[in-house]
């Protein structure tokens, strides 16, 4: 017991000993450019960066679902510090910015930002096609829908477009003649949820073939084992454009889908009979049509005839001749 | 062993008060205050003229990508950064004519998921009469809220602009004067007599400043209706603007 109250009373005097030391050990200094904390702030909070001081990197872990295709971080400085050059919002696939500190005694240190971005991988899309049966797609439709685990609802995140045997990407336009396109979210037979990516379009320039489709989500990609055939098809979709001209003159008819190919007849329906008109050009978007000198005055609604298609009509609009 | 157990229990509590003691600086870092506006940008007159947008009459149903406007700045923001603080205002929807808040929380705003805290509401009041802030459960977190005025056509509501779809609610029935967007900065009275009120927009930044927005033109270099035709080029916004500091509740203009 005796020594037990020794042992005591000795760790009580070193205790006294170690509180009571007033020896100030100069500890090395601190940089005067550092970076002291870098967040990104979201709608329930912040995201915190990971500063690591032993090898001047920041690494920063971002969840898909706060959908961003940037970030705009906060960024605390050394006491008078600042960045060589202003913050600006940062690309979540950009890797490697740099940000340079500067600090009060004119030191340097610069920092290397690296984004994880967590994505539920892998990225998959349902295929058009099968194997024994491919899909076909008319050129320059404009309500293709595109399924798959974007897991995203923001259609500017979302990148989808046609491959050719080559390899050319041909991106599928996203704002059309039926509004920019958007993400559906829904719960597929699986029970799985799945988001459509629609009101896309087929550029109208396209020719016919077959054609991979490549999506890509932020840092996700996937292509389809099969490919899609596009057609040609019927043009059923005009750009209102009535006008009023005298015989002799032009109006365009323009395609806001399906591409215009082989126009082969141009007429206006007059009184029940066919009144052709002169095709002067065309390309997948539209033709350039004149008025013979002998049409008679009134609204006719043109039609166009493209290969071996029924004829194509804007149906409830018309082009106004007069003297 | 009793006694073992109290010397114990006295070294523990000398060495918890030694551990505080020695450890008393606070060495967590504070967040940067959010950078402050400069002095003349609050309780200030700012004026933007002519801020163009896409407009393409051939589509008129086309809606265009949405801009984004801030009103510190005094700038448009680039699309990408949307779901970040840099912008205030949204104009959206057809014609981008429909305007909106930047707001994180709100699934329907452009900035969702960002730290945006804004909103937007409309008064049917003159700009120079509004002196007070309104309260902040009036103001609406989505985009594209303010557009069209129900005294015109295709109204949605209370808004900013009076559609004059066939140019006879103000203009003389004319076709030069048909599809003219009336901006209701000012008080205007139709050809049947009635009286319609100017309004003023309020929007709440993402940083909760608040902003009081006269609304002038969406015709370039036109800022009067006498001047507002069919083909007078547009979309080009026209509006002035004062902006408070969060917390602030009474607008005023500072020489």
């Amino acid at each position: 017991m005796k020594q037990f109250i020794s042992l005591t009373k000795m760790l009580l005097c070193i205790l006294v000993g170690i509180v009571g030391c007033t020896k100030t050990e100069e500890l090395p200094v601190l940089s005067q450019s550092r970076i002291l904390s870098f967040k990104v702030p979201t709608a329930d909070g912040e995201i915190i960066g990971a500063v690591d001081e032993s090898d001047k990197t920041i690494s920063l872990y971002l969840p898909f679902y706060y959908q961003f295709s940037v970030i705009d971080p906060e960024i605390k400085l050394s006491d008078g510090a600042s960045l060589l050059e202003e913050s600006i919002p940062v690309d979540v696939l950009a890797d490697g910015t740099v940000y340079t500190v500067v600090g009060a005694d004119h030191s340097r240190t610069s920092y290397t930002l690296t984004i994880h971005l967590q994505q539920v991988s892998p990225l998959v899309i349902t295929e058009p096609s099968t194997a024994d049966q491919t899909a076909l797609w008319t050129i320059g439709d404009n309500r293709i829908s595109i399924r798959g685990n974007f897991h995203t609802t923001d259609p500017t995140l979302i990148k989808a477009s046609l491959v050719d045997k080559n390899g050319q990407d041909y991106p599928f336009l996203a704002n059309t003649g039926s509004g920019p396109a958007g993400v559906a979210p829904a719960i597929g037979a699986d029970g799985k949820k799945i988001y459509a990516y629609g009101s896309l379009q087929i550029p109208q320039e396209l020719s016919p073939g077959l054609y991979q489709i490549k999506v890509s989500h932020l840092a996700l990609s996937a292509t389809t084992t099969y490919p899609v055939q596009l057609v040609w098809g019927r043009p059923t979709s005009f750009v209102y454009t009535p006008v009023t001209i005298k015989t002799g003159e032009t109006f365009t008819l323009e395609s806001s889908s399906t591409a215009i190919h082989d126009v082969r007849e141009a007429y206006f329906t007059i009184d029940g009979a066919k009144k052709m008109l002169e095709i002067l050009s065309q390309d997948t978007k539209k033709v350039v049509i004149r008025v013979p000198d002998d049409t008679p005055m009134g609204t006719h609604i043109p039609s166009i005839v493209c290969g071996e298609f029924e004829p194509s009509s804007p149906g409830w609009w018309g082009i106004t001749i007069t003297k | 062993m009793k006694k073992y157990n109290y010397l114990t229990s006295r070294l523990l509590i000398l060495l918890m008060c030694a551990a505080c003691l020695s450890c008393s600086k606070n060495d967590d870092p504070q967040p940067d205050p959010d950078p402050a506006p400069d002095e003349e940008f609050y309780y200030k007159l700012h004026r933007v003229e002519n801020l163009a947008m896409e407009a393409d009459d051939d589509n008129p149903t086309e809606a265009k990508p949405a801009i984004y406007f801030s009103l510190e700045t005094g700038q448009e923001v680039p699309n990408a950064q949307s779901k970040t603080m840099r912008w205030d205002l949204s104009f959206s929807g057809l014609y981008n004519s429909f305007l909106g808040g930047n707001n994180g929380t709100n699934s329907t705003n452009f900035g969702y998921g960002g730290a945006g805290k804004g909103g937007i509401l409309i008064l049917e009041k003159p700009f120079d009469e509004v002196t007070e802030v309104p309260n902040d459960s009036q103001f609406k977190s989505g985009s594209g809220i303010i557009g069209t005025d129900d005294a015109g056509a295709f109204g949605e509501g209370i808004g900013w602009y009076l559609y004059d779809f066939g140019g006879t609610i103000l203009g003389d029935g004319t076709t030069e004067k048909t599809h003219v967007a009336y901006a209701l900065g000012s008080s205007l009275t139709t050809n049947d007599g009635t009286v319609i009120p100017a309004r003023t927009v309020i929007v709440k930044t993402p940083r909760g400043d608040i902003a009081k927005i006269k609304m002038i033109s969406c015709y370039e270099d036109a800022f009067t209706p006498d001047e507002w035709f069919k083909d007078t080029p547009h979309m080009f916004f026209t509006f002035e603007y004062v902006v408070i500091p969060a917390g602030a509740k009474h607008f005023e203009i500072k020489p």
